[in-house]
Parts: C-alpha cells; sequence; structure tokens
C-alpha cells in the first residue's frame, strides 16, 4: 500500500510534513538508464532523523521499497541499485515506488529525541512491535509515456470547422482549434498577450471537463492522493500544476479563482497590452 | 383438495406482506426486459448446438374462465391485505381488473427446435431441469462447475415474466423429446389468510399427491396453454398494456438478438411476420431504426450493422486484476455524423449486453461492436452480466475478492477503448497546421513548462523517449509548519473547515467534521489505544459532547464505516477526562466530551493484541 497522509496510526509515524516530529524529511529518488536489454535503476534517500538513521545502522530497523503497477505489487529490501530486464519494466505503464522503515524487533521510543515535546512525557509507554512501519518516504511515480510532457495547450488551424473556434481536450494537452488563421492575434512591437482570451477559455473548459471526469461530491481536493482519480495525462499535468501552485482544492465555484492561481496575469495584461496597441495606432 | 390447481404453501406464520422486490426491479426494465429475458432462454437451449431456434412471440386475448384454476387465484387476490400504500393499491388495481372485462390480453413466447425442460415425470426429489423451473424460485439448473460464480444464469430471471403480469402470474408449458407435455405456472403474490389458514405468497400451478409435486398434463387445458412441438412455451395472461407494443417487440428483439440473427442461428415470429437471416437487412434500413442516433438512449441497432460491415477491426485484448487475458474482436467505425460513441458488446451466443459508454468518452463520434474471440472470454462475459442482462457489472457478485477483479477487468475495458478512440484521434490532428508560435511563446505555455520541469524529470536521461517521473512528497508540498497541538490559529486568517461526511453516511441532517494529521494523535499498546483530538479549527462550538465516528482504510486506500466494528475488538471506551465509559456501536462512539477544542479517550482491547487498524476520524456536531 502506497499511504496517504490523513492515514492514523497507532503510534507517531515518521513521513514529510508528519507533525509528530520537529522538521522531518525522508526523500526518495531514483535514476533510470538502459544498459544491453536492461534497466538499472538507482536508488538513493535522505533521511533526517538521527534516530531513525542510528536504528537502521544498528540493525532495529529495515529499509523497503515497495513498487506498483497497474497490474502487480512488490516488495524488495532497499538496495541502492536494482535491474530489470526490459520486458520485466514497463515503463509505459504508471509505476510507483515508495520507500519503508520497519522496526525488526519490539522497539521503545523513549530514545526517540526527534519526537515534538507534546511526546516527552508519554513516549516511554509508546512500544512498535516487530516489522511495525515506522516511517515512508515520498512516492516516486513513473508516469508512462507523457509525448508532450511540459506543453499543455496545442495551437492548430482547422479550416473544416463549422464553428470560428473550437477547444477539444486531447488525453494530454488543451486543444484550440481556430478556423482561420487571421484569428490569432498577430505579435506587435512586443505586444504578446492579445490571444491571451483563448487561453483562459481553454483553461476554463479543461477545468471543468476535469471536475466532471474525475470529482467526488463535486470537489477535488490536492490536498488528497492524486494517483488514485484515474486521472489521464491532460488531468494529471492539471492536478500537478495546480499543486505546484498551491491550489488546494477545486470545485465548480472556484474555477476561475483557481485560474487566476495558476496564471495571474491572463486578463490584465491582455488588457494593457490592447491599450497600447490602440494608443499606438493613433 | 385433488381438486385445487394452484399449490400455495401453507404456513402458520404469516410475516412477508410484500411483493417480491425483483418483481419491481424487473418491471422497470418493461417489454425490453421481458423479451431479451424469454429469447435468451431459447437461443441458450439449442437440440443441436449451432442449429438455428425459432422463437414465436404472439399477443391474444382470452376469456378469462378458460385460464387454468383462475377462480382459485382470485380467492387469494382478493384475500391479500397490503400493508403500505404502494402494496394497498397494486392489490386494488389487481382486484379491478380481476372483475373487468371476460377478456384479458395475453402474450406468449414459444421456442422451437430447442430442448426444452427435462425430467418433469421424475417424481422423486431428485433435481431435473424441469423441478428447478417450476419450483424453485431463485435459483437455476446447471451442471457447468462454474455455476456459483457465473452471474449470468441468476434464475432470478423468471421473475420477468411475472412481473409482466398484472397479477404477477405466468404459465409455461413444456414438450421434451419423448413427447411428454405438461403444464405448469407460478404467481408472485405475498403472504396471506383465507378462513383463518395461512399462505405463503407464492403459489405453483402444480398437483400435490402424497407429498410429491406432480406436474399437470397438458391435455386438461386449452391449446394456448399446450405446447405441441418440443420446447418451451411462456404464457402470460393479464399483461400490462405497455407491454403491447408490436413495434418495440420488434425493436427489442432486433436490438437485442442482432447477431444471432445475422449469423441465422435465431429467427422470430411475431404475430405473421417472419424476421431473420434473410430479410433483417430490410427492417435495418426501415424508418424502425436510425442510423445515426439523436438521443443517448435510442436503438443503435441499425449503427452496429453498419460497423460490422466495415474493414476496420483489430483484436482487443483486455486483462482482469489476475493477469488473465480476455481476447475481443473490435470493430470500430469514426463517422462524425454519430453524436455519442457507443459500443454493442455482444456475446457469441448472438446476443448484445450493452451498449456500451466509454467514461470521459461519451460525446465522441464513433460507433464500435466487441464480440469475444474464445470461449473463455465469452464465458467471463456472462459472469459480468447484471440480472436483467442489460450491462456489465460487478457490483451483483458477491465475493469480494471477485468483485474487485471484475472491477478491475471493467475499467481497463474503459481505459483501452478510450485509447483507442483517442489515438484516431490525435492522427486526425496530424493533419492540421499549427497556429504559428514561432515567434512567441505564450506566457502560459512558458510559465507552465517551467512549473512542471520542476517536478517532472525525463528518465533514462535521454529526452527522445518519453518516460516521465514524478517525485513527490506523499503528503503534498512541504509546506511551512504552522500547526502545533497547542496552536490555537484564528479562524478569520484561516480557511474556514468545511463538513465532510464519512464514507457510507449519506443523512443531510448530519453534519460531520473530518480530522486531519493534525488534529488526532494516537497511542496503541497490547492492551490500551489512547486518542487526543483537536478540533480547536472547527467552526462549532469547542465545550460540548460529541459522538466520534471511525472509518476503516482497506488496503487499497478505500474509506468503509461498515467493516469498522469495534464491538469485536474492544471491551470498553473512557473518556479520560472525566472517566465515564462512552457507549459506543460498530463505528460510532457517543458523547464524548470536549473542553477548549480538545478531547481525550481510550480504547481497551478485549484481547491483549494490538490494534493493527488505520482509521480515518470525524467528529459530529449536534445541532
Amino acid at each position: 500500500m502506497i499511504y496517504t497522509k490523513n492515514t492514523v496510526f497507532p503510534y507517531p509515524v515518521y513521513f514529510n510534513n508528519s507533525s509528530d516530529y520537529t522538521d522531518p524529511e525522508f526523500q526518495f529518488d531514483i535514476e533510470v538508464s538502459e544498459n544491453d536489454g536492461f534497466y538499472l535503476l538507482q536508488f538513493n534517500y535522505v533521511l533526517k532523523s538521527e534516530y531513525l538513521s542510528s536504528l537502521l545502522k544498528d540493525g532495529g530497523a529495515r529499509l523497503f521499497i515497495i513498487f506498483t503497477s497497474p497490474f502487480d505489487s512488490k516488495i524488495f529490501p532497499y538496495s541502492s541499485q536494482m535491474q530489470f530486464r526490459i520486458d520485466e519494466l514497463n515503463l509505459s505503464n504508471k509505476l510507483r515506488f515508495q520507500c519503508f522503515i520497519v522496526s525488526n524487533k519490539v522497539i521503545s521510543f523513549s530514545d526517540n529525541f526527534d519526537l515534538i515535546t507534546f511526546y516527552s512525557m508519554i513516549k516511554s509507554r509508546i512500544q512498535v512491535s516487530s516489522n511495525g512501519i515506522l516511517g515512508f518516504s515520498n512516492a516516486v511515480s513513473f508516469n508512462g509515456e507523457i509525448k508532450r510532457p511540459f506543453e499543455i495547450f496545442q495551437w492548430l488551424i482547422d479550416p473544416a470547422l463549422e464553428s470560428e473556434l473550437k477547444i477539444d481536450l486531447g488525453a494530454e494537452t488543451i486543444i484550440v482549434k481556430i478556423k482561420d488563421k487571421d484569428y490569432r492575434l498577430p505579435t506587435y512591437r512586443g505586444l504578446k498577450s492579445l490571444n491571451n482570451h483563448y487561453v483562459y477559455i481553454g483553461l476554463q473548459k479543461a477545468l471543468y471537463q476535469l471536475l466532471k471526469d474525475l470529482s467526488k461530491e463535486d470537489e477535488i481536493s490536492l490536498e488528497d492522493d492524486i494517483d488514485n482519480l484515474g486521472a489521464n495525462e491532460l488531468h494529471y499535468k492539471l492536478l500537478n500544476y495546480l499543486r505546484s501552485k498551491k491550489v488546494d482544492k477545486l470545485n465548480y465555484e472556484n474555477i476561475d479563482e483557481v485560474i487566476y492561481k495558476m496564471s495571474s496575469n491572463i486578463i490584465s495584461k491582455q488588457a494593457s497590452d490592447l491599450r497600447r496597441f490602440i494608443e499606438d495606432g493613433n | 383438495m385433488e381438486d385445487k390447481k394452484w399449490l400455495f404453501p401453507e404456513i402458520d406464520i404469516v410475516s412477508e406482506f410484500k411483493f417480491d422486490k425483483n418483481l419491481e426491479k424487473f418491471y422497470e426494465s418493461g417489454i425490453e426486459g421481458l423479451v431479451r429475458e424469454n429469447i435468451q432462454n431459447s437461443i441458450d437451449h439449442p437440440v443441436n448446438s449451432g442449429e438455428k431456434v425459432t422463437v414465436k412471440i404472439n399477443i391474444g386475448k382470452i376469456n378469462k374462465s378458460r385460464i387454468p384454476g383462475f377462480f382459485e387465484l382470485k380467492d387469494h387476490i382478493f384475500a391479500l391485505e397490503g400493508r403500505n400504500k404502494y402494496d394497498i393499491d397494486t392489490v386494488n388495481y389487481m382486484k379491478k381488473i380481476l372483475e373487468s372485462e371476460q377478456y384479458v390480453d395475453y402474450i406468449s413466447f414459444e421456442d422451437e427446435n430447442t430442448t426444452g425442460l427435462s425430467g418433469a415425470e421424475t417424481l422423486s426429489d431428485e433435481n431435473t431441469s424441469y423441478r428447478a423451473y417450476a419450483y424453485e424460485k431463485g435459483s437455476s439448473y446447471e451442471n457447468d462447475q462454474l455455476a456459483y460464480v457465473r452471474g449470468g444464469s441468476h434464475g432470478i430471471g423468471k421473475i420477468a415474466s411475472n412481473s409482466a403480469s398484472i397479477i404477477n402470474l405466468m404459465y409455461f408449458s413444456n414438450c421434451d423429446e419423448f413427447g411428454n407435455r405438461h403444464t405448469g405456472g407460478t404467481i408472485q403474490l405475498f403472504d396471506h389468510k383465507i378462513q383463518m389458514k395461512g399462505y405463503r405468497g407464492t403459489g405453483y400451478f402444480t398437483k400435490f399427491i402424497d407429498g410429491m409435486l406432480v406436474p399437470f398434463k397438458s391435455e386438461l387445458f386449452d391449446s394456448i396453454f399446450t405446447k405441441e412441438t418440443r420446447g418451451l412455451k411462456i404464457i402470460i395472461p393479464f399483461i400490462s398494456s405497455e407491454y403491447l407494443n408490436i413495434k418495440l417487440i420488434k425493436q427489442t428483439a432486433i436490438d437485442s438478438f442482432l447477431l444471432a440473427i445475422l449469423n441465422d442461428k435465431l429467427s422470430v415470429i411475431i404475430g405473421d411476420e417472419i424476421i431473420d437471416s434473410s430479410n433483417i437487412e430490410s427492417y435495418l434500413t426501415s424508418d424502425m431504426f436510425e442510423m445515426y442516433p439523436q438521443m443517448k438512449d435510442s436503438f443503435y441497432t441499425a449503427s452496429y450493422f453498419e460497423t460490422l460491415k466495415h474493414k476496420y477491426k483489430k483484436d482487443l485484448i483486455i486483462q482482469d486484476k489476475r493477469s488473465n487475458h480476455y481476447s475481443f474482436s473490435l470493430y470500430l467505425v469514426e463517422d462524425e455524423n454519430y453524436k455519442y460513441a457507443k459500443f454493442g458488446i455482444f456475446r457469441n451466443v448472438g446476443m448484445k449486453i450493452e451498449d456500451f459508454q466509454v467514461k470521459s468518452y461519451l460525446n465522441k463520434p464513433f460507433n464500435g461492436v466487441l464480440i469475444p474471440n474464445n470461449i473463455e472470454t465469452d464465458k467471463w462475459l456472462k459472469t459480468l452480466e447484471n440480472e436483467a442482462h442489460s450491462k456489465i457489472t460487478h457490483e451483483h457478485i458477491r465475493n469480494t475478492s471477485e468483485k474487485d477483479n471484475a472491477s478491475r477487468f471493467i475499467n481497463n475495458l474503459h481505459k483501452e477503448l478510450g485509447n483507442i478512440m483517442l489515438e484516431i484521434f490525435e492522427k486526425d490532428l496530424e493533419n492540421l497546421s499549427n497556429f504559428d508560435t514561432s515567434d512567441i511563446l505564450y506566457d502560459f505555455d512558458r510559465e507552465f513548462k517551467k512549473e512542471v520541469s520542476k517536478f517532472m524529470k525525463p528518465i533514462l536521461g535521454n529526452p527522445e523517449t518519453n518516460y516521465q517521473k514524478t517525485t513527490k512528497t506523499s503528503t503534498g508540498d512541504k509546506k511551512a509548519k504552522n500547526v502545533s497541538d497547542s496552536d490555537n490559529k484564528d479562524n478569520s486568517t484561516k480557511e474556514k473547515r468545511k463538513r465532510k461526511n464519512p464514507a457510507g453516511i449519506n443523512d443531510p441532517s448530519r453534519i460531520f467534521y473530518f480530522l486531519n494529521q493534525n488534529e488526532v494523535r494516537r497511542i496503541s499498546n497490547m492492551d490500551e489505544d489512547h486518542f487526543y483530538l483537536n478540533i480547536s479549527n472547527f467552526p462549532i462550538h469547542k465545550s460540548k459532547e460529541m459522538n466520534v465516528i471511525f472509518s476503516l482504510i482497506d488496503g487499497e486506500g478505500s474509506e468503509r464505516i461498515n467493516e469498522v466494528r469495534l464491538s469485536d475488538s474492544i471491551k470498553h471506551i473512557i473518556d479520560e477526562r472525566n472517566k465515564i465509559h462512552l457507549n459506543f456501536s460498530d463505528y460510532q462512539i457517543n458523547n464524548l466530551s470536549f473542553e477548549n477544542g480538545s478531547a481525550q479517550f481510550k480504547l481497551i482491547h478485549k484481547n491483549k493484541e494490538f490494534n493493527i487498524n488505520k482509521y480515518f476520524i470525524y467528529v459530529e456536531a449536534k445541532q
């Protein structure tokens, strides 16, 4: 299982942003290279907790990696690298890896000085049984094949359109089609924002469809695990982008506010560019 | 006693005062459900495998007095006493209909070149197909070991015929390979009393001699209730008028059995009209069917027919959770005149299960047909059919692991079909020219690229291959730490917490709030589980009694309240503030006291063992 942040464990567990520990950090990353019919995965991690690091060193705990694919899940003891035959590891599937620290014996938290002060009186009473989860890292997701990872819009001219403008949602991009190339306003002396209305409309439609396709009870919380929503590549890009822009939720009422957080100057830039254009024309 | 034609089992205590809910369910599928159920039974039982079966559908009127045992049925129906408005109204309507006309409408389904039921003459309790059909309500007679998994033979489908009759009455007449002809029937009422004697609601048209159920020989009855040639005939008197729609019967028969008819495995005779492979095309091109339906729920038969003629065909493999591969032939057409993308999923026997819609791809210009390529796939599809044979679902499957497996398969089906449509769609785009963006990159595009490159990186270092990875914290991006246990942030600077219901509680009058990781502390040992709750951020009264709801996270990360079952493993729950024992049920603790936004309680285990369950916690605000 890949854990999400809201699970309540029977004792304090170490993970990024855990409020039971002072400034916890457990970062996990993977580099992939290909060689001669094999994929080589190199794992590395950063664990800030001295308490847990010392447990790992003296054998009180061990590291595991959990790997999930759409059809399978596996657990491996941690090693700094692992080889897979190319046919064993299908990179076009969505794969996830997460690192876990697990106890090797019954452990008392009386020496766990990384816990927050709330626990100082009671930590001696806390015992973790053997094979209990002590901490987990972030998840590393392999997103499969994304043809256009950094693009969100495609801009096309289609003279066969029945309307002047059509916005389609592809699996990876928002596709804006105009019937005539003249609907695209040109750049003029550095004024680049004259076409921003297309961006706004495209984002609105994409966010609306995102809610329709993926939301539960008409809302998507960006704080939850978005990998379980059944997102396609476009959804995925949008959701991750919203997260990086600190949007915490999306619903039908706040689409405009969310667009504002995504790009704060769509309308104002266009307005000011148009004004300058008009003034220059005179 | 021997004169009685209808047997209602006598009972001492009458208790079931409602009609079987399956009657309502099947009534809702109307004429389509009835036609599909009856024709499907016929094509599943040809005398020799692969031969053509004929089903004759007739509508007519019959004099009430010619209905076998009619007057007995009248007595039983008049003895019914409904307990709720719906049943009372239904019973009153039945009584009215019984009294009104002398001639009543009936519909009959008669098949030819089928095996019929066997073993009518068997007197012992031995399970034969006749006995299963005649006397068992929810069973189906299957030799196949897969029977318990196969939802396709629910056996409940028999009720479809009862549900079409206003008085829930159906007769059947069977002729076996030896020329033995028997007539039986069932009526679905509910428990009632006649002159102080209690009777069960299901009545059987049968003799009851010396404790044995003995079928009637058909020669005693009107020819309508007699099957002369080998096979089975269903007769439904007092048929509801909405079933008397000849056009809809034809449309349904053709639509649901398109492949069977095209492949010459089925011919349907409605009144005098024969519909078979030689003339079906003329029906499909008539105004009975639209080539490009404008409504989502129309008949797509003519479209499927065209699609099948089309050259685009590919083998589609869909996997389930256990890596079983199921192979289908997919026929697909892209045509901008199609408003809705529908896929006809057919079984090898030629019956269409569903006009399948792909999630997120409904309004797309496609039409498709899916046919299993082998027996395993065909059998698998049958297990996924719901009771009305109108959809593939996982919901009717009882066994949890089978259910999950089926659900995975269906999700994969959505995904694969979606991908195929998408591929075609993207290919179409390749022919269009781009906006000229050589001089500028829109600001938004640039901003997007910048942000995304922070979290999305190519694997394999080589930008040619397009595999990407994202490294993210499992708890979202690192936020500035601003919450500690005693932190009481001013509500006006934080967003107001929103109500959220635990999964499984739908009562809108109850108000729940979800506690996130910062608001719950939990410490467990073998004897006890201590919980510390902090609700200082909630827009409710901070010092009051509140209920606490637990829900359980299962292995897949889904939330379930009905599996928590606190009472199974917990002896006592004690409010640590006032040392009071709290009342609790399976997933709810009542009246936990809060003071200044915090509460403390402990669960005392029945057995000395760690409670390893992982919970979500909610509090319920009392009004």
